[in-house]
């Protein structure tokens, strides 16, 4: 089954933002970061590319011509911000993101959940050399929560949640962490395009620095912050009525990555 | 018919006839001497080859040289022309081979960058040179320029592949444009030197035994049988196949998938891998990290040197004279290699990139 025209179009237009956001990476982190970005632009343009994913009662959902969406294996990052890294003796480590993003077009200009499903998996890996086994993970994700699972813990829809041993090496040696499911802590959703700008923040500080700088990321970002972060903060805030006192925190001092 | 390749040298007839005999006792091309005795100026030269029409040239890099019959011009100039006038002329490109000492190809080649597109291979003179792997590659070469000077080839016979749309669209873009059709040189530069000589979407057979930890040394037959068995459809059947051995990284991986239950090779490492593959009914063993430095089995490349399996997160990116394309993935030395500095004979050395962290960890492991 092939996707409208309509919806081609929409998707096309990701594709091409996707495909400038990679071009822009590789001109400033380089080392071929922008090819599996460009694995995501394949899928976006491809029309015979429909993602599947589990709907809210867990029915599996696939060739829908409205849905779209990627996945995208081992984009890899190098970690700049080696300073306070434990154990000692770390000198290299390596962030890897598996993502898959599946969404519904009709949801995108409105103020609804921007995804049908996100898996936004981090493996960080350290290099000790001085150490028998040398190779050090850890690891995090951000889950959006289906529904049609029960559970009787407390699930934000968005939630993000800490991974000692990611690998599940059988064999783990705990020493004298924890390791336990909660809390899954309350996140905002990310695509593509602001989960990695997110890890570049965070792992490559001075690249982050230069692509704020830049136009065209300013101008990209912006538009996924108001298609992905505005649903999510306006519905969120929407629990409270604003009685006319004015708003003196500001946003940008709670989320220092809004443009 | 065998491909006919012309050699141009200035050194004596005499010492040259071990490598005119090196490649014709082979049998697979025939390589013909230029009598350079009364050849001097560059136009005699160039008519002489005109009208002995070969499918290539096999040509020394320093014609102006000591030889007994020097020239008055290097390789590149006679290549120069030859490229230029396939463009201008009716002269169909054909394969255009390079041959010097190894010294001397550092000195001058390797410096000189703006020659390298002129020609398809180079090999050394060297005191046992590999004769049928070299004949293997010219052979391949000359076939493979006539069949594309024959007519217009579509991209999917080219590569072999209907599904070229799957890769990085970077990749094949050059070959979409309507307005620049590429000549079969341009074609054979691509295929070779980009897609050939980095690993990428095609890779060597080590890398591909590396990605799904096996080690071959240890593992002969059961890898011959898996190649052949499970493998097959992975391999590499376009253009200049027949002279490079290449697979498909995509297919390797997904055919993996198919016995590992949608596992993917890079969350494993490569026990695990090894694992998966002998539950499919073979016997293969795990490949071991490159001692004492190297821990990580999470293989993806190898080490230039050592040939070995490598997780590039523990070695060094080589220092490559051109700039890699994004889609193109570096070559590596193991810290083991670097530390004893092997393989600087062959240029092997790492990217200044990577010098402070070789220097930190001399330091760590001092």
């Amino acid at each position: 089954m092939a996707v409208p025209d309509k919806i081609m179009h929409f998707r096309r237009e990701r594709a091409q933002e996707l495909r400038q956001f990679a071009d822009k990476l590789e001109t400033y982190i380089g080392n071929g970061i922008s090819t599996k970005l460009y694995d995501g632009v394949n899928q976006l343009k491809n029309p015979d590319y429909i993602p599947a994913f589990r709907n809210e009662k867990g029915e599996l959902i696939y060739n829908n011509e409205n849905i779209w969406g990627y996945t995208i294996d081992d984009i890899k990052l190098d970690v700049t911000t080696l300073k306070h890294l434990k154990p000692k003796g770390i000198n290299k480590a390596e962030v890897y993101l598996n993502i898959s993003v599946v969404s519904d077009y009709r949801n995108w200009e409105k103020i609804k959940d921007p995804f049908c499903e996100l898996n936004f998996n981090v493996i960080i890996k350290g290099i000790n050399p001085k150490t028998e086994q040398g190779i050090h993970y850890f690891g995090f994700h951000l889950d959006r929560h289906n529904e049609s699972q029960s559970s009787d813990e407390i699930h934000p829809v968005y939630h993000l949640q800490y991974n000692l041993n990611p690998k599940d090496d059988e064999e783990f040696e705990y020493g004298t962490t924890l390791n336990l499911d909660t809390p899954r802590f309350l996140h905002y959703p990310m695509d593509l395009i602001l989960g990695l700008t997110y890890l570049i923040a965070n792992f490559h500080p001075t690249s982050y620095s230069k692509l704020i700088e830049d136009r065209e990321i300013i101008k990209i970002l912006k538009n996924y912050q108001e298609k992905i972060w505005k649903p999510y903060c306006f519905s969120m805030s929407n629990h409270w009525k604003n009685d006319g006192l004015p708003i003196e925190w500001h946003q940008k001092s709670i989320c220092p990555f809004l443009l | 018919m065998k491909p006919k390749y012309l050699y141009i040298d200035d050194e004596s007839p005499e010492q040259l006839k071990s490598i005119v005999n090196g490649f014709n006792d082979i049998g697979l091309i025939n390589v013909e001497l230029v009598d350079l005795k009364n050849i001097i100026v560059f136009e005699s030269l160039k008519s002489y080859i005109i009208k002995h029409k070969p499918d290539g040239l096999i040509i020394d890099l320093r014609l102006d040289g000591d030889g007994i019959n020097r020239l008055d011009f290097p390789a590149t100039t006679l290549a120069q022309d030859f490229r230029t006038s396939a463009v201008s002329t009716d002269l169909k490109p054909i394969p255009l081979v390079l041959c010097s000492t190894s010294s001397k190809i550092r000195a001058t080649y390797d410096t000189d960058k703006s020659s390298h597109d002129l020609f398809d291979y180079k090999f050394e003179k060297s005191a046992n040179p590999d004769w049928r792997k070299f004949s293997n590659k010219l052979k391949s070469l000359a076939d493979t320029y006539k069949w594309l000077n024959e007519k217009s080839r579509s991209l999917e016979e080219i590569i072999g592949r209907k599904d070229w749309k799957l890769f990085d669209i970077r990749i094949f873009e050059r070959f979409l444009d309507e307005e620049q059709k590429l000549n079969s040189n341009d074609i054979a530069q691509f295929i070779v030197k980009e897609l050939f000589h980095h690993p990428g979407i095609l890779v060597k057979e080590r890398t591909v035994a590396a990605r799904l930890g096996i080690d071959i040394e240890a593992s002969v037959n059961e890898w011959d049988r898996l190649k052949k068995e499970i493998l097959s459809d992975c391999l590499y059947t376009g253009a200049f196949s027949k002279g490079w051995e290449r697979w498909w990284h995509d297919k390797v991986a997904l055919k993996f998938q198919s016995i590992s239950n949608g596992e993917k090779l890079q969350n494993l490492n490569a026990e695990q891998r090894v694992s998966y593959i002998n539950k499919a009914g073979f016997k293969v063993n795990a490949a071991q990290p490159i001692k004492p430095y190297c821990k990580s089995t999470e293989f993806w490349s190898t080490c230039e040197f050592y040939k070995k399996p490598l997780d590039p997160f523990e070695g060094f990116r080589i220092f490559e004279s051109v700039e890699l394309k994004p889609w193109q993935e570096p070559k590596y030395l193991s810290f083991s290699a670097e530390l004893e500095r092997k393989g600087r004979d062959k240029g092997l050395r790492p990217h200044p990139s990577e010098l402070d962290r070789i220097k930190d960890l001399k330091e760590t492991l001092s």
